[in-house]
């Protein structure tokens, strides 16, 4: 529903009259993420400081106008998407990072941070932000809090609440809080721990205070090839099962190895099944025997043609090939659909074998590229969009794969959030009584549902969801 | 013509949204808004193609301000072609857009001026005037110019030979503005080029490359140009077509098929054929500023460093982002003077933050453009053609 | 504490657990859940109390996966009993609270309790990665599931750890465990301070380091054996038994507090602690524990702690105490929005009624 010119005019003097965008023309190019689907919001404001922010929410209250929080729009759930229109809280003018301590080793930085300059800038401390989502590059620290990202080096250093010591926020009703800080064991309930990851439906976050790691003074890169899926996956069990946690441990099939060597040239082994991509670092006496014991596990379950990078460009190289590998896929078909479901590791073999399955039976090709180390899938389904006949088929091949990942006891999402795209989903994992109680987290905070609606929690309004069909304009238009 | 005809519907659907090209693009990072970021032109220009909007003036600032850097296209994991979709979508803006003074006025000084070397002598004559009366600090773009000396003059005989054994032929690239601009950039990069073995040929008849022209949306004219310089590069035999400007190394690269192969920055080929020992220590702090179509359209960033490296006393230490642009963007810094200089703004303190005492690239846009940046904020960290450093080792 | 008689129940399973807990709260009696009792003096007098639900029926490790690392155990099991049937894969959980053995899973859950291992693989916080509770109105509900990454849903683990039971009763949890280290090395100082500042300046980070009040040090180093054996000669300390990290681990006394502060202002904090105090602490994570002597001196401490940006907590105190100086100290700044989420899970208020902050 159009604002009405009012509420635009408040924006405006909160905001500034160039910082709220309400040309029905520009505000379709702010209609998706990273993810399938889109839907148009009705303003975009582009706060600069938290009063502007608690001033627009204060605003959107008011008149009941739904707010969704977006950062650089790179995630692949739909959690940035204005389904139920309304105002999109633009935060990428917050860009400051406001403060690094190398003594305690944390910083403060404002939401639209790009994950990536955050290290760029701890670097001369010789300090670094340890969660590596692939879209470093772009992504938002305050998009990685509000989604609890994650990334390749995430194995052993964890997700993105692991490193969040604490935020200010504004809640459904334009108040300002600082939740947790840097001091351990803080009195009282854990919200900070509750908002990371609560994907804009319980908060705006207008500040972020993480924790640096030092940088690991030695890093040793392995590449071995395997004969088959299932082989690569007994690997990774039996590495682990040895007592080591490598920093990554990253698989791809073969499908997609053939992709990424045709653009990258890293040297990767066109004729394995599998490969995987191993990391561990730390002091060098520690790098080079944990390295040696990995080597001496990977063979006994037949890796081969293992290479380890000698120098920072070749390990760069073969990141460039693990990191650019989804891009690649391009060169087999335009569009790729992933969902990223977890399975307990060793249940790898199966739910692979499954996956497979699923696109033979659909005649979709699917490239497996994944952090293995964790069970966290992410299957490639590659199609072209422009074949509107397909995008149906690819909607039920995702579907059906997630479903195989709930049957080996799995869980939804490990990195991307539940967003729009699976919160349909979410009884599959949790019982009726399970959602109940996390909608009144959701009403004891937000409680006329004033934040991101649509999201997470099953919606009754759109009981099925065919790509196909959607009620977003990008799927009309035939565009997605 | 159906609007956006030029547009290839199978370039614009490699894009599959993802949004890594963001924060590469100099004008989201100023703006934090995704009409002015990379995915966003694609999302509006495929819209336009696909007649889903309807193509209207308001929208096309969105293109305008696009400094076709193409830092978006190095970092595309998908390879979407932008320099190639922003190219053919400016041609058709151009095309639809109601008439507007400043981009004719800007289309016919490219074609009337710059296309035309003896007329753009004769406008670096009157500037040079004009500069020692003060004149041209009486505008914007007046200010910009680096203060003009005699023109680069071709040796005689149109041949400058190896110093030494001579290994390669090469033609080299005179071009239109650097000539004028920065002469002295031109004779140091000869100067290499002869100390690399090399025979120097400089082809007679030689016009403008275009590729101004065909960043401005006129392609018409940049095929007129190619279509003539073609004709020359006939007449003669080289290795290489060596230019040490950025914008028109690229652009011979993408628009002229038929040198496909032989058209070589400068760095890249004294990478590839080798300098002798350097004679001399140059005792210097030097930054390197990646030009845009350098790094990002040629994809050439190692050469460069591994080349300034190699003089010995040079220290060289990098800007946070040494390959973001500047804001010159060929005639961008005069059309949308204000995001230029916002841009710009951010690209100097990054630059500060080196202290460095000299900042060097290779493309005149990004020289003056620093240079002006620099001398308004009084800094004293000097701005040179990358052949200029180089060439003090054999002085 | 209201130590009139009350009732006491002993469910067997979580189903049992949750119905009685639901008849209680319907019937408007106070609960409080009761584990291995060895956090029991932690927190505020209880105001009432009807129902003691003890836990420890609940006992048993539902699913241990050792190939995934993943271990899911009722809430009553102790601490002890879970490691035992995790070394037989060579796994571990690192927890090693203070006043061991006994504690409970649910217990240390709800407390919070951390021990020195914190410092190399932080709290549970990190490696909580499900959660089962009953709620006063008798139904069970669960967040998070049994893969070690997981963004499915709300992060509701994080509610109810260290939230001192006030939401409901913790009935199961699922931990990412962790390998047993491949080498595993204690050594011992009395250099105080500065030796703490030497290692922590070191390129390896010990995995838990304590200092007590008397200038001992002892730290542990894990990891592979080369790497530890050469850091560990390097550092040049005196090699001990690991056995002292149990014997650490018993420590506790009728009068005692935590003190949690950013880490760099541990020091200065300790400092102002009255002469001849007795405290050990763990530097690198930014929290000492204290013998008190009165409630005078822990008020003193506490607002140099508050002050400091942290905290002083009451473990262990006389009931006097504890009315007069408070357990807790200041509350936070976001009481009210903590409370808008107790009234969502307890509206009655029949969980632990004046023990926690909310």
């Amino acid at each position: 529903m159009p604002l009405t010119a009012s509420v635009i005019d408040d924006l405006k003097k909160v905001a500034g009259r160039d910082n709220v965008i309400t040309a029905p023309n520009d505000l379709r190019i702010f209609e998706r993420d990273g993810s399938i689907e889109g839907a148009v919001p009705d303003a975009i404001a582009l706060p600069s400081n938290t009063e502007q922010v608690a001033a627009v929410i204060k605003i959107a209250a008011r008149h009941n106008i739904p707010i969704v929080p977006r950062g650089a729009g790179t995630g692949l759930s739909g959690g940035a998407v204005t389904i139920r229109g309304g105002i999109a809280l633009q935060m990428t003018r917050m860009r400051r990072i406001l403060e690094i301590d190398p003594v305690g080793q944390t910083a403060l930085v404002e939401p639209g941070v790009v994950n990536q300059e955050l290290s760029l800038a701890a670097a001369p401390h010789h300090l670094f932000y340890a969660p590596d989502p692939s879209s470093q590059k772009a992504c938002t620290i305050g998009g990685n809090a509000a989604e609890n990202s994650g990334g390749p080096h995430c194995l052993y250093y964890g997700v993105t609440t692991n490193h969040v010591l604490g935020m200010e926020v504004v809640l459904a009703d334009g108040s300002v809080h600082w939740v947790s800080g840097d001091a351990a064991d803080r009195i009282g309930l854990d919200l900070c721990g509750v908002l990371v990851g609560s994907e804009g439906t319980l908060c705006a976050i207008t500040k972020i205070k993480v924790r640096l790691l030092r940088i690991p003074p030695s890093i040793a890169t392995l590449l071995a090839a395997f004969p088959s899926i299932d082989t690569a996956s007994q690997a990774v069990s039996a590495v682990i099962g040895r007592g080591i946690v490598p920093a990554a441990l990253e698989m791809m099939d073969k499908v997609t190895v053939g992709a990424v060597e045709a653009h990258y040239h890293a040297g990767y082994p066109t004729d394995a099944g599998a490969v995987l991509l191993v990391e561990v670092d730390g002091v060098a006496d520690s790098t080079r025997e944990l390295m040696a014991a990995i080597r001496d596990v990977l063979s006994e379950n037949q890796g081969y043609a293992m290479r380890e990078a000698q120098t920072p460009a070749e390990r760069d190289l073969l990141w460039a090939g693990r990191k650019g590998a989804i891009g690649a896929l391009g060169r087999i078909k335009p569009n790729y659909y992933l969902h990223d479901g977890v399975v307990p590791r060793s249940k790898l073999p199966q739910v692979l074998s499954a996956v497979g399955e699923i696109g033979v039976h659909y005649k979709l090709p699917v490239a497996n590229v994944f952090h293995a180390g964790d069970g966290n899938l992410h299957p490639n389904i590659l199609f072209d969009l422009r074949d509107r006949e397909v995008l149906q088929q690819v909607e039920e091949a995702g579907e059906e794969m997630l479903h195989a990942v709930v049957e080996l006891g799995g869980a939804l999402s490990g990195e991307h959030g539940i967003g729009l795209e699976k919160s349909a989903y979410m009884p599959w994992i949790f019982s009726p009584d399970d959602l109940e109680v996390m909608s009144r987290v959701k009403s004891a905070l937000d409680p006329t549902g004033l934040l991101n609606p649509g999201k997470i929690f099953p919606d009754p309004e759109r009981k099925k969801l065919p790509l196909a069909g959607r009620t977003g304009f990008a799927v009309e238009a035939k565009w997605w | 013509m159906k609007p956006f005809e030029r547009l290839s519907d199978d370039d614009l659907a490699t894009c599959v949204h993802c949004g890594l090209c963001l924060d590469a693009c100099p004008t989201f990072r100023v703006t934090g808004l995704e009409t002015e970021s990379p995915r966003g032109r694609i999302y509006l220009m495929t819209q336009w193609k696909r007649e889903q909007l309807p193509f209207n003036e308001e929208q096309v600032k969105h293109i305008d301000l696009c400094l076709g850097c193409r830092t978006c296209e190095a970092v595309c994991p998908s390879g979407v072609p932008y320099g190639r979709i922003i190219e053919a979508g400016r041609a058709e803006v151009e095309r639809l857009r109601r008439p507007n003074a400043k981009r004719r006025i800007a289309k016919a000084a490219l074609r009337q001026l710059v296309a035309r070397p003896r007329r753009l002598r004769a406008f670096g004559a009157v500037t040079r005037v004009a500069q020692a009366t003060r004149a041209t600090s009486a505008m914007r773009s007046g200010r910009q110019l680096p203060p003009l000396h005699a023109p680069f003059e071709v040796p005689a005989g149109r041949l400058a030979p190896a110093i030494g054994p001579r290994k390669h032929r090469v033609a080299f690239l005179v071009g239109c503005v650097m000539p004028i601009l920065y002469p002295q950039s031109h004779y140091a990069a000869v100067k290499l080029l002869q100390l690399a073995s090399c025979d120097v040929w400089f082809p007679e008849g030689e016009r403008c490359c275009g590729a101004l022209h065909a960043h401005n949306g006129d392609l018409d004219e940049a095929e007129r140009l190619r279509d003539e310089n073609m004709r020359m590069y006939a007449s003669g035999e080289f290795d290489a077509l060596v230019v040490d400007s950025a914008g028109c190394g690229s652009h011979l690269k993408d628009f002229y098929p038929g040198l496909q192969g032989r058209v070589k920055d400068l760095s890249e080929w004294l990478a590839e054929v080798g300098l002798p020992e350097p004679k001399r220590e140059v005792k210097m702090r030097v930054t390197y500023q990646d030009a845009c179509h350098l790094a990002h359209a040629q994809r050439i960033k190692k050469q460069p460093r591994d080349l300034i490296r190699a003089v010995p006393g040079v220290e060289l230490v990098e800007m946070r982002h040494p390959d973001i642009c500047c804001g010159a963007a060929g005639l961008y810094s005069t059309l949308e003077p204000q995001m230029s200089a916002r841009i710009l703004a951010e690209k100097l303190d990054d630059l500060a933050a080196t202290r460095a005492e000299m900042v060097v690239t290779a493309n005149p846009g990004c020289q003056m453009q620093l240079a002006s940046g620099l001398r308004q904020r009084g800094s004293h960290i000097a701005v040179e053609h990358i052949s200029e450093l180089l060439v003090r080792a054999f002085l | 504490m209201v130590r009139a008689a009350v009732e006491v129940a002993k469910p067997r399973t979580a189903e049992e657990l949750a119905a009685a807990l639901g008849e209680a709260a319907a019937a408007g009696k106070a609960v409080t859940a009761v584990g291995g009792g060895r956090a029991a003096q932690m927190g505020g007098t209880l105001y009432r109390c009807d129902l003691e639900l003890h836990t420890g029926g609940l006992d048993r490790v539902i699913e241990h996966s050792p190939a995934d690392m993943v271990v899911s155990v009722e809430a009553g099991i102790t601490l002890e009993a879970l490691q035992v049937h995790l070394a037989k894969s060579r796994q571990f959980l690192p927890l090693d609270p203070f006043n061991s053995p006994g504690h409970t899973i649910g217990g240390l859950l709800a407390s919070g309790w951390t021990g020195p291992l914190r410092m190399r693989y932080g709290t549970a916080r990190d490696f909580l990665i499900g959660i089962r509770v009953a709620l006063p109105d008798g139904r069970l509900a669960s967040a998070g599931g049994r893969v070690v990454k997981n963004v499915s849903g709300y992060d509701l683990m994080k509610l109810h750890l260290g939230a001192m039971g006030s939401l409901g009763v913790i009935v199961a949890a699922s931990f990412k465990v962790f390998p047993e280290p491949l080498h595993d090395v204690t050594v011992e100082s009395h250099d105080g301070w500065p030796a703490v500042d030497n290692v922590l300046a070191a390129p390896v980070a010990p995995s838990a380091m304590e200092l007590f009040s008397d200038g001992r040090v002892i730290a542990r180093f894990f990891g592979s054996p080369d790497a530890v054996n050469s850091t560990v000669k390097t550092l040049g300390w005196t090699v001990t038994d690991r056995e002292a990290w149990t014997q650490h681990s018993h420590r506790a006394a009728d009068r005692w507090a935590r003190i949690a502060v950013p880490r760099t202002k541990l020091r200065e904090v300790l400092n102002a602690l009255p002469q001849g105090s007795r405290w050990w602490a763990s530097p690198g994570v930014g929290i000492a524990h204290w013998w008190f002597d009165d409630g005078a001196a822990v008020i003193t401490a506490r607002n140099v702690a508050e002050a400091a940006g942290g905290s002083l907590v009451l473990m262990a105190a006389p009931d006097e105490v504890k009315e007069k100086v408070g357990a807790w100290g200041s509350p936070p700044p976001t009481l009210e929005v903590m409370r808008r989420l107790k009234g969502a899970f307890d509206p009655k208020h029949i969980l632990n009624p004046g023990r926690y902050v909310i």
